[in-house]
C-alpha cells in the first residue's frame, strides 16, 4: 500500500483541484530515455530479424501477443549485434565460410547494426553462448569440453578495443556457462572481466556472415521454445518439461539457453513443485543477475515464497 | 482492430517517413513517435515501474512485427490496443497479481534524494495508482484513456472494441469511482 501522502503536499488541495493536479501530472510522466532507446534496439533487430528469418517457420507471419520466444530472440539479437559480440559469436563459423562462403540473406540484414548503445545487461546476459565460449577460450576454467569447434580463429573480433558500450557497473558479474538438462549455472567469471564487445558500428560484426547452418538451428531452437510457451500456456507443464528436456538433448549449448533456463522455472513453478522453482529460480538470478528475463522469473520466485514450506 | 480510420496519430506525413523504406526505419519511427504514450499508458494500467520497460518492448515489438499489417497514421490505435492486451496480460496472471499490485504501488515512492518537486510528483503518482488500482479493469482502461491520454470517446470505443456508449457508461462509472475513492482517502489521511 503507498502510504499517505504528508501534510504540506498535493495531498491538501481541495478535492476538485487534487483531482486535476493528479491527472495532469499522469499527462506529462513521460518514459525514461533509456527504456526508450532499450525498445528502438529492440525492435530495429526484430526488423532485421524479420529479414534474416523470414520464411522460416519460428518468425514467420505467426502474429500472437506476447509470443515470448520471439521476443526473446529480438532481445538476443539487439545484445549480440549491438555489443558486437555477434560477430565474435559467429567466429566459428568463419572457418567454415572460408571453404563454403554462403551469401545468405543473413548478412546482408546483418550489415547494418543499430545505432543505439545496447543495454549492457542485454549484452551481459544474453549472449550467444558461442560468444561465451570464444571469450572463455582464452581463460581455461570456461567449460568448453563440449564446444565442437574449439579453436578459435584468429578474427580481429575478439582483438578490437572494445569500449563498454554503457555503464559498466550495471554489467554482469558473472556470464552465462552452458546450462544442462540439469539446470547447472556455473558461473564462468573470466568473461565478465572481458570488455563487453566493440561499438555496434564495429565491421567485424558487419563484415562477418552467419553461417547457415547456425540460422537454421536458431529457428529450431526457437520452434522448440515456442513449444514449451504454447505448453505453458495451456498449463501442460508435463509437456512443457519435455520439451525443455529434448531441448537440452539436441542442444546443449544452444543459443536460447538462458531463455530455456527461465521458462524451465516457470514450467516446474507450473508443475507444482515450487519448492524446486525456487530453487531454480535463485540460481538463474545468481547466474545472470542482469538478464532481463530475470523480473519474470524473481516474479514467480517471489509468488513461490509463501509456498516453499509446503511438500 | 483492424479496419480502425479514427486520427489518432495526425497527419499521416508525421508518421510516413520510412514506411516506404526499410522495415527497422518504419519501426524506429513507431517508437521515437510514441514510446511515451505507451509507456505511460502501461504505468497507469498498473504496469509496475520495473515491468514497465518489458512491457512497452513487447508491444513495439509486436507493432513491428505487425508493420505490415498497421494502416498509415493508424499506429497509435494499434499500439494503444496492444499495450491494453499486455497490460492486461500481466494483471490477469493472478498468481502474480498481489505482487503486481504491491510493487506498482510501491516502486513510485521517491526515494529520500531525491529534489523535492520529484518527491511530489512521484508521490502524487503512486496515490493517482493507487485511486486506479481501486477501480474494476473495465474503468481503469476507458478512465486512463479519456481522463489521462485525452482520447474521444469514439477513439476509446475503436481502441478497446466496445460500443461508444459503453465507453461512456463506463466512463461515468470509473469517474465515480475514482470520485469517492479521493474522498475516502483524504478523509482517511486527515
Amino acid at each position: 500500500m503507498t502510504e499517505t501522502p504528508s501534510s504540506d503536499s498535493f495531498f491538501d488541495k481541495p478535492e476538485g483541484e487534487l483531482e486535476a493536479f493528479l491527472l495532469r501530472i499522469a499527462r506529462a510522466d513521460a518514459a525514461p530515455k533509456a527504456a526508450r532507446e532499450r525498445t528502438v534496439q529492440a525492435v530495429g533487430s526484430v526488423a532485421l530479424g524479420l529479414g534474416v528469418l523470414s520464411g522460416t517457420a519460428a518468425l514467420g507471419s505467426r502474429t500472437t501477443l506476447l509470443k515470448g520466444t520471439s521476443w526473446l530472440v529480438a532481445k538476443w539479437l539487439a545484445a549480440g549485434m549491438g555489443t558486437g559480440l555477434f560477430g565474435v559469436a559467429v567466429t566459428q563459423g568463419v572457418q567454415q565460410l572460408v571453404s563454403e562462403p554462403a551469401s545468405s540473406p543473413a548478412s546482408h540484414a546483418l550489415s547494418a547494426p543499430p545505432r543505439t548503445p545496447v543495454r549492457p545487461n542485454l549484452s551481459s546476459a544474453l549472449v550467444a553462448p558461442d560468444s561465451v565460449t570464444a571469450v572463455a577460450e582464452a581463460e581455461p576454467p570456461a567449460p568448453s569440453a563440449t564446444a565442437p569447434a574449439t579453436p578459435a580463429p584468429a578474427t580481429p573480433a575478439p582483438a578490437t578495443p572494445a569500449p563498454v558500450v554503457r555503464a559498466p557497473e550495471r554489467t554482469s558479474a558473472v556470464a552465462p556457462a552452458a546450462i544442462g538438462p540439469g539446470f547447472s549455472m556455473a558461473p564462468v567469471t573470466s568473461a565478465a572481466r572481458e570488455p563487453k564487445g566493440p561499438p555496434a558500428t564495429s565491421s567485424v560484426a558487419a563484415e562477418a556472415p552467419a553461417p547457415a547452418n547456425s540460422r537454421s538451428s536458431l529457428t529450431r531452437e526457437l520452434t522448440i521454445l515456442e513449444q514449451v510457451h504454447s505448453a505453458l500456456a495451456q498449463h501442460a507443464p508435463g509437456r512443457a518439461l519435455q520439451a525443455l528436456d529434448d531441448y537440452h538433448a539436441e542442444f546443449p549449448r544452444g543459443s536460447l539457453q538462458i531463455e530455456a533456463a527461465a521458462l524451465r522455472v516457470e514450467a516446474v513453478g507450473q508443475s507444482g513443485n515450487h519448492a524446486l522453482a525456487q530453487r531454480l529460480a535463485r540460481a538463474f538470478l545468481a547466474s545472470y543477475p542482469n538478464s532481463p528475463l530475470g523480473a519474470r522469473v524473481r516474479a514467480f520466485s517471489e509468488v513461490f515464497v509463501g509456498d516453499a514450506p509446503k511438500p | 482492430m483492424s479496419d480502425l480510420s479514427l486520427a489518432l496519430d495526425g497527419p499521416p506525413e508525421a508518421n510516413a517517413r520510412g514506411t516506404l523504406g526499410k522495415p527497422e526505419t518504419r519501426a524506429r519511427a513507431l517508437v521515437n513517435d510514441h514510446f511515451d504514450f505507451v509507456w505511460r499508458l502501461l504505468r497507469r494500467l498498473g504496469v509496475p515501474e520495473a515491468d514497465a520497460d518489458d512491457a512497452a518492448q513487447q508491444v513495439f515489438i509486436v507493432g513491428t512485427r505487425r508493420l505490415a499489417d498497421i494502416p498509415l497514421g493508424n499506429e497509435r490505435t494499434f499500439l494503444y490496443g496492444a499495450a491494453l492486451r499486455v497490460a492486461s496480460t500481466l494483471r490477469r496472471n493472478s498468481a502474480r497479481r498481489e505482487r503486481f499490485i504491491r510493487s506498482a504501488a510501491g516502486d513510485s515512492e521517491a526515494s529520500t534524494r531525491s529534489p523535492h518537486d520529484e518527491l511530489e510528483r512521484r508521490r502524487a503518482l503512486a496515490f493517482l495508482d493507487q485511486l486506479l488500482s481501486s477501480m474494476d479493469d473495465d474503468q481503469r482502461e476507458i478512465f486512463v484513456l479519456c481522463e489521462i491520454e485525452e482520447l474521444t470517446a469514439p477513439q476509446v470505443a475503436a481502441i478497446v472494441g466496445v460500443p461508444v456508449g459503453t465507453v461512456a457508461s463506463r466512463l461515468r462509472r470509473a469517474r465515480h469511482s475514482f470520485g469517492a475513492e479521493l474522498k475516502r482517502l483524504k478523509a482517511q489521511g486527515t
